[in-house]
């Protein structure tokens, strides 16, 4: 087993209840591998990496790390034996320190005479932090201080600080920013030549072409091929990972933009709490499509938020024009047919320890009584009309979303509002972390509401996705519309950079 | 090519079903789990006291005892629903039961009006909870400690000369064990439609599941946490109007211990103690008849009182240990 194998596993199975989410799995790593591991939502590839990591354990199969036999009981005993990962979403741990979060579960090596040696541990963190190229973070300070990227940066310290000889960077990147993605780019490129591996799991094909130099598909749980550098091109994979075709463009192929003349929804100079809007006006049109866009904290998720009635303005109203209701509370929102797609699906959007069913139905409880008593085959009704609408996949609505994966889960969050007919739909980084399979279905889902004469206010962080879709789009920038940038085929990223900044 | 794809598809359906037959099992054995402990320690105190558990003097007994902590259970698996609990039960109990004592006295009130009077009496104190909960959002641990002193400071500063006796030549009609299990089955039948079919029941279980998530899809927190916490004083109040009748009388330990008591009981029926989807008032019902079969079991057997919380405690930690894996699927870190 010479020949560079660094890492190996043979037949790994994991289900989750009665999700399958990995079948008889065989993967391999050689040193100096910089391997991709690609999938759509729910293909497994966040399993299989949690599984090398020691977050997981396999229902079956085994694994050779070095050609031993390696079977991790926790993520602690996989850091210590070589092995570190990056997860995908927020792993630090909040009310900790930076430096307390990078060393987490290895304190011990500061102890003395039962006490932390703080001056030590912050010295040490400081150092690590600086040998992945980042200075402006101060061991000691909260993590709670820091902002999101920041938080991810202080991961990867945590994995680079026992010097991994593998390092596994589950989709970390589409957080970050350029800052982060440097970051992590380099030290990838410096383990490579340590003759280490990493394992590179991201949607961003493009930037597994330019990371990676192979790359393994993973669909249903199934592994179907792993390309070496010279077979590999972004349609390739793409065709392997959804098992068909896809057509080039998923976006709308009209340059149209036009809409309804009638206002729908109004916010008449809304100032934020936190500061971030100021004096905000907004007018939504019938069959609109309305892109907002901006940099990270230009408070463009407050004001999906606010104009939700979800988050109330300091000064300002939003106004339901065609009812001229002002909306202060989300269930007056909803009431008028208003529905909001939170950034933070698996906090906001869902309720996770919940069944498909409960979840879809929840914002439509009023409208499934008979007699006063709720229907419950209206509701199996309305909620298997759903599922089949927009293909979740589940085994049945009694499914508890902790089940699901992300794209599953995004479905069912659409469903909830598609499921009571709203008119106005707000969504937050609709796409956030799915896959093309999924991201497609919910373009021509956006697209066919605007054509039913529905209105969309999409705000979101992928310039492509708002050129993409949207009939008109506003660029937020010191918590005012910056431009409005009606749809047409000349718009570019650049040009929307050029106003963000 | 094709035959491949055809065997790996099958192998795949198998283990699909196969996993699904599994999974679904798990879950109905822990479903079944508070079940078969009723089960149980029902054979078992039959057998150890020889048939004298279900003997007609004692099967009044059972009535009278599990009337009280059935009736306020199915009240409190609203609040429990939504995460909350409530600790000053016992003590609204006994304050609801100050407030008709004195009416009972002279018995000139109409029997319908002390009911509403206790009722009306309990209410307003869970609600005063309810609303310093979600309104001031202070912890529903705090909020109810501080109710309980309140309530605990007037009863004991009214039988402070000496405990209240009633006369209860009037009302005796109302002491009867057949009228009570009929009160019983009503209220729970009506707890259960309210829990199960209506949007209040559902509000509470998505409150439960994420509190963000369910205000972002229109549940009214402020008003939902309110009727919960109505549909529990109401049980408190009724449950409270029964007690005053059989006891006769009040003193500064009457409700003393009941608000732990519904808790004990809520574990061991397996109810979440987090609340959310998983929720079910069965589940609240189970545990307190285990719980009064566990107390009468033990007293018919004469065993010293100290060793029913002795018990109690044991089961207790059997039920938690065996509930706790609930969280190992969960991503830690």
């Amino acid at each position: 087993m010479d020949n560079g194998v660094l890492f190996k596993t043979f037949g790994i199975y994991k289900s989750f209840g009665p999700t399958q989410a990995l079948i008889n799995v065989d993967f391999e790593l050689r040193r100096g591998n910089v391997c991709g591991l690609i999938g759509e939502n729910g293909s497994g590839k966040s399993t299989l990496s949690s599984i090398i990591a020691g977050i997981l354990k396999p229902d079956k199969g085994r694994m050779y790390f070095k050609e031993k036999e390696y079977s991790p009981q926790s993520m602690l005993d996989a850091r210590k034996s070589g092995i570190g990962i990056i997860v995908q979403e927020a792993g630090t741990l909040s009310h900790l320190t930076v430096a307390e979060n990078i060393f987490v579960g290895d304190l011990k090596r500061f102890e003395k005479l039962g006490f932390v040696n703080e001056k030590q541990m912050y010295k040490e963190a400081e150092a690590i932090l600086h040998k992945i190229g980042v200075d402006d973070i101060d061991p000691a300070a909260s993590v709670d201080s820091l902002n999101f990227e920041d938080r991810k940066i202080v991961e990867i310290a945590r994995a680079m600080y026992t010097n991994p000889e593998i390092l596994i960077v589950d989709e970390s990147t589409t957080a970050l920013a350029q800052k982060g993605r440097k970051i992590i780019y380099n030290l990838i490129k410096s383990l490579q030549n340590e003759n280490k591996a990493v394992i590179f799991i991201s949607h961003d094909l493009d930037e597994v072409m330019y990371i990676c130099n192979t790359v393994t598909v993973l669909r249903d749980g199934v592994k179907i091929q792993t390309l070496s550098r010279d077979e590999m091109s972004v349609d390739k994979m793409k065709k392997l990972m959804v098992g068909r075709e896809l057509t080039n463009n998923y976006y709308r192929a009209d340059y149209d933009g036009t809409f309804g003349e009638k206002v729908v929804l109004k916010a008449n100079r809304i100032t934020s709490e936190d500061g971030l809007i100021m004096n905000l006006n907004l007018e939504l049109h019938e069959g609109e499509i309305l892109g907002i866009g901006g940099l990270a904290n230009c408070g463009m998720h407050e004001l999906g938020k606010i104009l939700f009635g979800a988050s109330r303005p300091v000064t300002g109203e939003v106004i339901h024009t065609p009812s001229n209701t002002v909306l202060k509370k989300p269930h007056v929102a909803i009431r008028k047919g208003i529905g909001y797609l939170s950034k933070d699906r698996d906090h906001e959007s869902i309720i996770i320890n919940a069944s498909i069913q409960e979840n879809i139905a929840l914002p439509l409880l009023d409208r499934l009584k008979k007699l006063g008593l709720l229907s419950g085959k209206k509701e199996k009704e309305i909620v298997s009309q759903q599922i089949g609408a927009l293909s979740i996949k589940c085994i049945s609505g009694k499914q508890f979303c902790t089940q699901l994966s992300g794209g599953n889960k995004q479905k069912v969050a659409f469903a909830k509002w598609l499921a009571r007919q709203c008119d106005i739909f707000i969504i937050d980084c609709p796409t956030r972390g799915i896959d093309i399979g999924v991201k497609a279905a919910i373009y021509s889902m956006i697209y066919e509401l605007k054509k039913e004469g529905k209105s969309i206010i999409m705000i979101s962080e992928e310039l492509p996705e708002l050129i993409g879709m949207s009939d008109r789009i506003l660029i937020m920038k010191n918590g005012a519309i910056a431009a409005e940038i009606p749809r047409s085929k000349n718009v570019n990223d650049s040009m929307l950079i050029e106003y963000m900044i | 090519m094709e035959a491949k794809r055809d065997i790996t598809h099958n192998v795949k359906t198998n283990f699909k079903l196969r996993l699904d037959k599994i999974s679904r099992n798990n879950m109905e054995l822990r479903q079944a789990l508070p079940f078969v402990g009723l089960l149980f320690i029902f054979l078992f105190f039959l057998i150890a006291t020889r048939g004298r558990l279900v003997a007609a003097s004692n099967l009044s007994n059972l009535i009278e005892q599990c009337f009280t902590i059935t009736l306020v259970a199915v009240g409190a698996s609203f609040i429990y629903a939504c995460g909350l609990f409530d600790i000053s039960i016992g003590a609204v109990m006994a304050l609801s039961e100050l407030s008709i004592a004195y009416l009972m006295k002279t018995g000139d009130t109409p029997i319908i009006l002390i009911i509403l009077i206790a009722i009306g009496t309990a209410v307003f104190c869970t609600i005063i909870t309810s609303i310093i909960t979600s309104v001031l959002k202070v912890n529903v641990f705090v909020s109810s400690l501080c109710m309980m002193f309140i309530c605990n400071g007037i009863v004991t500063a009214a039988v402070s000369e000496a405990d209240i006796y009633i006369s209860f030549q009037d009302y005796k009609s109302a002491n009867s064990p057949l009228l009570k299990a009929i009160v019983l089955i009503v209220m729970v039948g009506v707890g259960w439609v309210i829990f199960n079919k209506t949007r209040l029941g559902r509000d509470l279980k998505a409150l439960g599941g994420n509190e963000t998530a369910a205000a972002l899809s229109g549940v009214r927190k402020v008003k939902t946490y309110i009727l919960a916490f109505v549909c529990l004083g109401v049980c408190i109040g009724i449950a409270g109007f029964f007690s005053l009748i059989r006891v006769s009388m009040l003193s500064s330990s009457t409700g003393g211990g009941l608000g732990l008591n519904i808790f004990v009981a809520i574990v061991l029926g397996g109810f979440p103690l987090t609340g959310g989807s998983q929720s079910r008032m069965i589940s609240a019902i189970v545990g307190a008849l285990t719980l009064t079969l566990l107390q009468n079991g033990l007293s018919i057997m004469s065993m010293d009182p100290s060793w029913t919380h002795f018990i109690q405690g044991i089961l207790f930690l059997i039920i938690v240990g065996l509930s706790y894996d609930r969280s190992k699927g969960k991503f830690i870190l």
